[in-house]
């Protein structure tokens, strides 16, 4: 960075990041077969791309079959999005094509999670281009729309789009009547997600339901951290994803009932 | 470009990019998926990578594949031994190991360009190339990430706090 570092805190990290260069308690020793790992990874998608070209030539196939036999009973029963679009799409950047129809193939457990990871390529994080202060857009009005669908009447709540800079996202800020603070962004999904969201923490009890609009619901338990001396002992998460990857996760202290938060998020994807 | 530089590139470069994996996501076994799954992509597409910043496109792989694996949910992450986890900073070491801890809590976006910046030391147009985002919301993830590290290190409730 070419400009000078005159914050004692800018300059603190500069120094610790400069030393991790060296520091050994940083360093990781190359495992033997590093390199026949990444080639076995790298074959392993190729089996899986082209496993998946034969899939998709096999479902040709059948289609074919089907719409010879007239079988009814084998008709594919496809979710209905929220918006309408009953036509599921392959995700874009993600390779092999994929193309979830339900809400539930976007969250996956660990391992799945994992699987997906080593058998696909997945796009770049969309960048983070709307610049501060975000304009007002109707991403958020809708999102306040669906959120205050299960809250309490008295619960306070301010708009926010495009947190972080993310175009098309949105954050609802809620305070319940007492203060307790909840927080809901909802963000569209480029890749499905893990419910390991606690990094490689012991993982938290999860649950997952899916509803009749095609999404699905995940609450995880006392995860995560950050609200504060007031609140400690985490959060109760909830997350709702849409069959189209419409992705809106729901946090609150643990003082407020998993049970509450997850009707919260139920409600508000019904709308 | 063959397989037997891939081979040379890997020898070389492995060390630092580990060491770079570990430091952006504070975890040692996620460090190693990290640079795993970089290098997978850098492979396949060895034969028409421009082969004169491969360990640039290693890098730029993993910030983006950390960035993305978390995008909105904040994590615990892990510190490498001999970081101890509580107690007040008494040396100018224990503070930046106290600096390091709170690093450790930032969001992923946050992190990686604090990272990129100060390890790396890359600058505002670079970090924005290697995350794919615009230098403003580089220096806003920045100033967030030093705001927080700000609050974090001088509150004397938060455990590490400098005095």
């Amino acid at each position: 960075m070419s400009a000078p570092v005159t914050d004692p805190i800018e300059e603190l990290l500069a120094a610790a990041l400069a030393d991790a260069r060296t520091d050994e308690r940083w360093a990781i020793a190359p495992k033997a077969q590093a390199l026949t790992a990444v080639r076995r990874s790298a074959a392993r998608r190729r089996t899986a791309t082209a496993g998946g070209a034969l899939l998709v030539a096999a479902g040709v196939t059948a289609g074919i079959s089907l719409a010879v036999g007239h079988d009814p009973a084998q008709q594919t029963v496809i979710q209905q999005p929220a918006d309408g679009d009953t036509q599921p799409h392959a995700v874009p950047g993600v390779e092999p094509e994929w193309t979830p129809t339900t809400g539930s193939e976007w969250v996956l457990d660990k391992p799945a999670y994992d699987d997906f990871v080593m058998t696909h390529i997945l796009p770049s994080p969309a960048p983070h281009t709307v610049r501060s202060p975000a304009p007002m857009t109707d991403a958020s009005g809708r999102l306040l729309r669906d959120v205050v669908t299960g809250l309490p009447a008295d619960a306070a709540t301010a708009r926010q789009d495009a947190p972080n800079g993310l175009a098309g996202a949105a954050a609802i800020h809620v305070r319940l009547a007492d203060g307790t603070p909840v927080e809901v962004e909802r963000m569209q999904l480029q890749e499905p997600i893990s419910t390991q969201i606690n990094g490689d923490a012991p993982a938290r009890p999860t649950t997952r339901r899916d509803l009749r609009t095609g999404s699905v619901l995940v609450t995880i338990a006392g995860a995560l951290y950050g609200w504060g001396p007031d609140h400690p002992g985490g959060a109760n998460v909830a997350l709702v994803v849409t069959p189209t990857g419409q992705y809106t996760f729901w946090a609150a202290p643990v003082s407020v009932p998993l049970s509450t938060v997850a009707s919260w998020a139920e409600a508000a994807d019904r709308g | 470009m063959n397989d037997e530089s891939f081979e040379q590139f890997m020898a070389a470069a492995l060390p630092g990019l580990l060491r770079f994996g570990h430091v952006l996501t504070g975890d040692r076994h996620r460090a190693e998926e990290l640079v795993q799954s970089a290098l997978v992509k850098t492979y396949r597409r060895w034969g028409s990578l421009r082969h004169d910043q491969p360990t640039a496109y290693v890098r730029r792989a993993m910030a983006n594949t950390y960035t993305s694996w978390w995008r909105s949910a904040r994590h615990e992450t892990a510190m490498p031994p001999g970081f101890d986890a509580a107690g007040r900073a008494a040396s100018p070491y224990d503070e930046r190991d106290a600096a390091l801890r709170a690093l450790a809590t930032l969001p992923p976006r946050q992190r990686a360009v604090l990272v990129l910046r100060y390890y790396l030391d890359m600058s505002e147009a670079e970090i924005a190339d290697t995350l794919g985002c615009s230098t403003g919301t580089v220096k806003s993830s920045a100033s967030r990430g030093l705001r927080s590290l700000r609050d974090r290190l001088t509150d004397p409730a938060v455990e590490g706090a400098l005095s």
